[in-house]
């Protein structure tokens, strides 16, 4: 009796122990949709995150650095980013496989661009659905959130468009999964467009400014954000050609139309080395892993060689009237790229404008400090190369042009008696001096839309492979000697 | 310490401790969240303890004897017990055993008596107890089959492996204890079929990783078999676990055997038993010293280019253009020799700088048994510093103590405690180390690289003529930083026996699991960057901290219906495991030499954190029968319920079935004296990991953003093995056996790639998205070929062959990655074997040219006209050869597909083979294990073809006509390292990998020295491990494998494993 006692005991134990069992255990790592998005605090984190989201990936270092390098901007033998294969002479077509060492120079601004178009759709549809956004007043401020997803929105289009030949074009109506169907470049800068202009109408006249920390410490006024958004519309229908025939084509007007209301002082979000970085702008900046291609040196001095000799015999020095050379470059006596890997990557001159940003820098400077990512200057020449293809005002644009040219590289002014021509040489001078290493993808585009690449260079990227396989469709590549439309 | 020659009766003092701990072990559980419940169930258990009846051994019976071997020489430590009273003891040197049975328990009734030594084949005997002595001595025969040892993992109760329906592998002390090896999976190498143990990183202090009958996943999740030590499950595996402590491993491998394990045995049980004590003579405190002294060194060193491409000057040094570059040769061949003096000689880098180490392990155990009480007790230490020059390498100290109290006849406790303790500071640095060092310039002095009046030591800023496109130098981060992982480990259990009647046995074990880890990285300030600027200094800490409890309560009743015996195994286990993280990292120093946060700028600090609760309740029952050691089986039914389930899979159920037929019992079999025929089917599962259920944002800095999508119908994976196996004895000799398995884990884990673009932004979700399949045939063999006198000869040889295969794949093919310093290129895509690499596969013949749809039309002799294959065996365009224009050709199918497969990894069979020789003091024993056939990718080789250091380009001494510019092997081969057919190489080896000459010196010896009085025994051993390997492959070492699963068998600068030779001194008091 006592035995079947303790044994009903020991299985009365182990029977209340079963049924109080809780299996039901939360992630308090990371939230889920119903935490991220359900009110209006929420949506403002994931609106206000997107735009960190986007700034880190557009300044990422795939594709930016196979970019700058395929423009002869900056080169580097070194494989990372794909910098040494996308810049091999000959052109070789650009490896979109997922298995490639250099799968990341396509895969991650495709994922990183619609995982910000993702975000801010999401925060659209939440405000569609009724949340209210209030500032610290109590004021309703929910134009401000939706405009602030139409940037993300149109941003986002943007860089598929001017990247990829082709993208998905989503927006906070599009059903989700959303349709299996491909839209060509120009299309998607189309739709990019139109986000804009929604973006802009929304912050105009409104008084609002933007939160401390969604640029950084930038203080972003609904005027500003109007200002931004105005720049990169701009941006976008200038840069999307891939050919002159298309930047012939451009409606110049209307980029001139957003560019007089652009940005009248220089964009530059403050690195923080933690949350708030520009990984292009750090390598850009670092001598031991990047140079500047003897091209843009060339054009500051054409004595120099355009390509760094084939037997590795560094020229002599370059000089030149323009002082930028001497303030933005730096002449260093080694170069750290092997001989066997062509001595066209060579390169004695580093870029060292924003010296301290990069890794050779201090650790304590590295990625510190405000870093440009669309100039002053870009926007004016934007205005000023509107003028030249419209013809309408040759005077602004050589005054907008000498800003820089004169203001900083202490040439001879330009005047519009230069002529068209000659102002528009003088325009493409300064996109690849003093532009150098700051918006995303700056001067492959801009060397793209004047048929300034090398032959075979692709001109834009393939979707990625990772996400064709996803979608079970073939996977096609650009660039090189046999694939089509390089 | 109690004085060995009298009698030691454990205090009451011990007891009321034992409570003590018991209530402090209590309170323990009360502050986790299962405390409400498991307290209920202690409560109960000690309930149950105070009310069992106290009985006092008074007068009785005393049961006495002597156990010998055929030869009427003594046997010392063999067990003698009656198991149906719990009452026994084990034998002195004498072999002589002596212990009380209570009045109460003589009944008249005839009860069973066994006397066993592992070694040994036990003997029973019936006797019926009566008041008073009684003599029952036992004559045990030696036993080379061990089928007569028992085993407990994964059965209804203790069973004779001749008795076991399902497949499991033991291995006792004896054959771990002759090279005692760095953790208890290395101990495995080489001795169990179907299991591969590998040492995926050589890094001293890292456990190899085991795989039994292949993988269960496709890289999410792992290959690990559960561990269990001492019957209580390990959450954190091994580490602190003392080989040397171990008395015996028993192995389940797969579904049918380790079904009783539920959702977490897939991938097999490996369960460690320690000593306790328990064979120890009675009455007398066992000590034992052991101390290693050995040296390190790289086993084999791959070959490195000892010319160069570059213009000699006239002195013979590399001539420099005017801009300080090396002016490349127009032929491009690598042939010119480096300086054979000054300080810009060659110097081979590997040799120089991977030096002879020294290292030791230091061993002491205390062991004491009497009457009731049986404890054990080991400290353990190892400094191994292993091959990399700078650091320390790991060093660990373990404390261990087992105790097991009877309470009365029918109530005993056992308390198992160990404390681990390890740093290591070459780990983290191994692969990044041996990435730079196998690319170092080989006419650089790494120590003073820019000339001996270099101020910097190990300068990181290297001559660029040099060191063009340099990996830094590897040297200057061991000098200079402290990066030191330290792990703690607690691991404790308690059992408490409770035997109500003699039919049923009650047990309750808690057992806790507590695994923290601290690394820290340090930077100091002035700390040189690669171009030699002196930074800020960087620090940084992470702490993980993992504790993990469970318990678990048995039923076990037996009952004998004539001849027919019946186990039946009620069990009910309960777990948890808390994990919780914290990291922080600065990057500038305001005070330099405080190695603190404190002293950094706190603008440059930032920290992150994570934690996570896993919860399990699981059900099982056993059910073996025994009709009359002739007719075997088990039955096995398990439910798990898990919180790693999806919420709409809480719920999962397991069995088991299993059979066997002993032949030999029913008919005489010439030549055999034992055969047996099993069959066993079962189920067994994985769990998926803590995120995988979870709809998932990630945040950080204040913003969130969209990462996985979750799955409420998220299951375990289950496979289904079925095996059938045949064992026997025969010719008196050999004991063999032959096991065939078929498994297929359904609903492996994918994380499924989702297009972020048209989910909205969410990657991928986790889902039971693949089938996979595996089949097995393995096959053991131990012979004692010689048995003599003096002279004894046996040896063991185990074999086994696994084919994968990905039956089913719910996504699209995707790769997986070497783990380090590469693209992911293992290719998993349905239909496909496991361990494939797809890429470029560079034509061998002309003709494969014709599978290219672009030479649709093209003549073979047309082809010829223009492609040849060179000297190296490969397609390329006859007027390039020996061209910096010579480049292989790449194969391009009939479908135009230019990445095929390329590398197949799996090898046709794994072998073992160890071998014991005694002659009389003396015993020689040698392991050898290898790997026949398959394939390895050498992706060392890759990337060091990049920067001109493979031995591969160098070009000195062949004749005029047959060399070839660099430029083939760093452009063709190299292949933008994309995986491609040059670098894969044929896998076989095999590794003699351990080896030992020990002496016995014998007691005669010792009392001739006059030690006779302290010093019980002593052996000296001169051992080594890992002493040579013989393989063609190229690399440092063929036992190479990426991620930690050995199907993936890519050799990428990894920490190989080393060769070890030590001398070895043990002593017995």
């Amino acid at each position: 009796m006592k035995t079947s006692k303790q044994l009903g005991m020991l299985l009365a134990a182990v029977a209340v122990t079963a049924c109080n069992s809780d299996l039901k255990i939360s992630d308090l790592n990371a939230p889920d949709t119903q935490r991220a998005v359900s009110n209006a605090g929420d949506v403002q984190t994931l609106l206000g995150g997107g735009i960190r989201l986007w700034y880190i990936q557009s300044n990422n270092v795939d594709p930016g650095m196979a970019q700058s390098v395929m423009a002869q901007a900056l080169t580097s033998s070194y494989g990372n980013f794909g910098m040494r294969f996308n810049s091999a002479q000959p052109r070789i077509a650009y490896n979109n496989s997922s298995s490639a060492g250099d799968g990341a120079v396509a895969n991650d601004p495709w994922r990183f661009n619609y995982a910000v178009l993702g975000q801010a759709n999401d925060g659209l549809n939440a405000l569609t659905r009724g949340v209210k956004i209030m500032d610290g007043t109590g004021a309703d401020v929910t134009d401000e959130y939706q405009a602030i997803g139409h940037f993300l929105q149109a941003a986002s289009l943007g860089n598929v468009a001017l990247i990829f030949d082709k993208g998905f074009i989503i927006d906070d109506a599009t059903p989700i999964p959303a349709p299996k169907t491909f839209s060509p470049y120009k299309d998607v800068a189309t739709a990019a467009l139109a986000k804009f202009d929604l973006a802009i109408a929304l912050s105009a006249g409104k008084t609002w400014q933007i939160p401390d920390n969604y640029f950084t410490a930038i203080n972003m006024t609904a005027a500003n954000f109007g200002q931004l958004n105005n720049t990169m519309a701009a941006e976008v229908l200038a840069y999307t050609p891939r050919s002159q025939a298309e930047t012939d084509a451009v409606d110049w007007a209307r980029v001139r139309a957003y560019a007089v209301k652009g940005i009248d002082h220089d964009f530059a979000p403050i690195g923080d080395y933690n949350n708030w970085w520009t990984d292009q702008g750090t390598y850009a900046n670092t001598p031991s892993w990047t140079r500047v291609d003897m091209r843009v040196i060339h054009e500051l001095d054409p004595n120099s060689p355009a390509v760094f000799p084939a037997d590795c015999n560094t020229p002599p020095q370059a000089t030149s009237a323009d002082s930028r050379l001497a303030s933005d470059f730096i002449f260093m006596k080694s170069i750290p790229f092997a001989p066997a890997r062509g001595c066209y990557h060579f390169s004695s001159w580093a870029y060292g404008r924003e010296a301290s940003y990069g890794y050779d820098a201090d650790a304590s400077t590295q990625q510190i400090g405000p870093y440009p990512m669309i100039r002053k200057a870009e926007n004016d020449l934007l205005i000023a190369e509107a003028d030249v293809r419209l013809g309408t005002n040759l005077a602004e644009a050589a005054t907008l042009i000498n800003n820089t040219r004169v203001g900083r590289g202490n040439l001879a002014p330009v005047t519009a008696g230069t002529g068209a021509a000659g102002l528009l040489a003088a325009i493409q001078y300064e996109q690849d001096i003093e532009l150098m290493a700051t918006g995303p993808g700056l001067e492959y585009y801009n060397r793209r839309r004047i048929n300034g690449l090398l032959p075979q260079t692709p001109l834009h990227l393939p979707v990625p492979a990772h996400e064709l396989e996803t979608d079970g469709l073939p996977v096609y590549t650009f660039g090189g000697p046999t694939s089509p439309d390089h | 310490m109690p004085d060995p020659g009298k009698t030691f009766t454990p205090p009451f003092e011990f007891w009321t401790g034992t409570i003590h701990s018991l209530r402090f072990i209590q309170g323990s559980i009360m502050r986790t969240p299962l405390a409400h419940r498991l307290i209920a169930l202690t409560a109960s258990l000690l309930a149950l303890a105070a009310t069992a009846p106290v009985v006092q051994a008074q007068e009785g019976a005393v049961v006495t004897g002597k156990v010998t071997n055929p030869q009427g020489q003594p046997i010392e430590g063999a067990s003698v017990l009656i198991s149906s009273l719990n009452a026994g003891t084990a034998t002195t040197t004498a072999g002589i055993y002596t212990f009380r049975v209570g009045t109460r328990n003589i009944t008249g009734r005839a009860v069973s008596i066994t006397a066993r030594r592992i070694g040994f084949s036990p003997v029973t005997k019936q006797i019926t107890l009566v008041s008073g002595n009684q003599q029952v001595d036992f004559v045990l025969a030696a036993d080379i089959t061990r089928l007569n040892e028992v085993v407990t993992t994964g059965v209804a109760g203790a069973t004779l492996l001749k008795n076991t329906t399902i497949s499991i592998t033991k291995i006792s002390a004896d054959q771990i204890n002759n090279v005692p090896a760095s953790d208890p999976i290395s101990a495995l190498a080489g001795k169990v079929p179907g299991a591969v143990v590998m040492s995926t990183n050589g890094a001293p202090g890292q456990v190899a990783a085991i795989q039994l009958r292949g993988a269960t996943n496709l890289g999410l999740g792992n290959n690990s078999p559960l561990v269990v030590i001492d019957g209580v499950i390990a959450t954190n595996g091994m580490a602190g676990i003392s080989a040397a402590d171990i008395v015996s491993i028993e192995i389940l491998k797969g579904a049918a055997s380790a079904n009783t394990y539920g959702s977490q045995a897939a991938n097999g049980v490996i369960a460690i038993t320690t000593d306790r004590g328990k064979s120890l003579a009675e009455g007398k405190l066992a000590i034992t010293g052991r101390t290693e002294l050995g040296q390190s060194s790289v086993g084999h060193y791959i070959s490195l280019m000892e010319h160069h491409p570059y213009v000699l000057a006239a002195d013979g040094s590399i001539a420099l253009n005017s801009g300080g570059n090396r002016i490349i040769k127009p032929d491009h061949y690598a042939d010119n020799p480096f300086p054979s003096t000054g300080d810009n000689q060659f110097r081979n880098q590997l040799q120089t700088w991977l030096p002879n180490r020294s290292y030791e392990s230091d061993y002491v155990s205390m062991g004491y048994r009497q009457d009731k009480t049986n404890f054990f007790s080991s400290f353990s230490r190892a400094v191994d510093p292993g091959i990399l020059p700078l650091v320390q390498g790991a060093r660990n100290q373990n404390v261990r103590l087992n105790v097991d109290q009877t309470v009365t006849a029918k109530f005993d406790l056992s308390a198992s405690l160990l404390y681990g303790h390890s740093t290591n500071d070459g780990a983290q640095t191994g692969t990044g180390v041996f990435f730079a060092l196998l690319q170092s310039p080989p006419d650089l002095n790494l120590e003073r690289p820019n000339g001996p009046n270099d101020p910097v030591r190990f300068d990181p800023d290297m001559p660029k003529s040099f060191a063009a496109n340099d990996r830094g130098n590897p040297l200057y981060g061991l000098a200079n930083t402290a990066n030191v992982n330290e792990n703690q480990r607690v691991l404790g259990s308690f059992t408490a026996r409770f035997r109500p009647t003699t039919w049923l046995n009650l047990d309750g074990s808690y057992g806790a699991d507590h695994s923290s880890d601290y690394n820290t990285g340090l930077t100091n300030r002035g700390y040189l960057n690669d171009t030699g600027i002196p930074g800020a200094g960087t620090l940084n800490a992470y702490t993980g901290k993992d504790f993990s409890t469970n318990i678990q309560l048995n039923s076990t009743a037996t009952h004998d219906f004539g001849g027919l015996s019946s186990t039946t195994r009620l069990t009910y286990l309960a777990e948890q495991d808390d994990f919780q993280s914290f990291q922080t990292s600065g990057r500038k120093f305001n005070v330099g030499g405080v190695p603190t946060f404190d002293a950094m700028d706190p603008t440059t600090l930032a920290s992150s954190s994570g934690q996570q609760t896993i919860r399990a309740n699981d059900f099982y029952i056993t059910q073996g029968f025994n009709y009359k050691d002739r007719y075997l089986a088990q039955l096995v039914g398990r439910r798990d319920g898990s919180s790693l389930f999806g919420t709409e899979a809480r719920w999962k159920n397991f069995f088991g079935l299993s059979g066997a037929w002993r032949v030999t019992q029913d008919f005489n079999i010439p030549g055999f004296q034992e055969l047996k025929l099993r069959y066993a089917v079962g189920t067994a599962g994985l769990r998926p990991q803590f995120g995988d259920q979870y709809e998932t944002y990630t945040v950080g800095a204040g913003t969130i953003s969209k990462n996985t999508v979750g799955n409420p119908d998220l299951q375990p994976a289950v496979q289904r093995e079925t095996e059938g196996g045949i064992s026997g004895t025969f010719l008196s000799r050999f004991d063999g056996e032959i096991v065939s398995s078929e498994r297929r884990t359904v609903g492996a884990f994918l994380n499924v790639p989702l297009s972020v673009a048209l989910t909205g932004g969410f990657s991928s979700q986790v889902q039971n998205a693949a089938t996979i399949a595996g089949k097995t045939l393995e096959g053991s063999l131990n012979a004692r070929v010689i048995q003599g006198h003096d002279l004894n000869y046996n040896f063991t040889v185990t074999a086994s062959r696994t084919r994968q295969h990905i039956d089913q794949l719910g996504a699209p093919p995707f790769q997986v990655g070497s783990g380090s310093q590469g693209q992911g290129i293992f290719y998993y895509r349905q239909g496909e074997d496991m361990g494939v690499i797809y890429g470029t596969r560079f034509d061998t013949k002309v003709s494969q040219l014709l599978d290219n749809p672009a030479n649709a039309g093209v003549s073979i002799d047309s082809l010829k006209k223009v492609y040849s294959v060179n000297d190296l065996g490969y397609v390329v365009k006859t007027a390039s050869i020996g061209l910096p224009s010579e480049t292989p050709v790449a194969y391009v199918d009939t479908k135009g597909n230019s990445n095929v497969k390329i590398m197949e990894g799996q090898p046709d069979f794994v072998w073992g083979l160890a071998n014991t020789v005694h002659y009389k003091g003396f015993t020689l024993y040698g392991l050898l294990d290898g790997s026949k056939g398959g394939q390895i990718y050498n992706f060392s080789k890759q990337w060091m073809f990049q920067d001109l250091r493979s031995g591969d380009i160098d070009q000195s001494g062949k004749a005029t006509g047959t060399k070839h510019a660099y430029d083939l092997y760093t452009n063709g081969f190299y292949n933008a390292l994309d995986a491609d057919s040059y670098f894969v190489e044929n896998g076989t080896y095999a590794k003699l990998r351990e080896l030992s000459v020990s002496y016995d010196l014998g007691t005669h010896f010792i009392s001739q020295i006059g030690l006779g009085n302290t010093i019980r025994g002593a052996k000296i051993s001169l051992i080594g491990r890992n002493l040579h390997t013989w393989t063609k492959y190229t690399g440092m070492d063929p036992e190479a494998a990426s991620n930690g699963d050995p199907n993936l068998r890519l050799d990428g600068f990894r920490y190989p494993t080393f060769r070890q030779v030590a001398g070895q001194i043990q002593l017995d008091f």
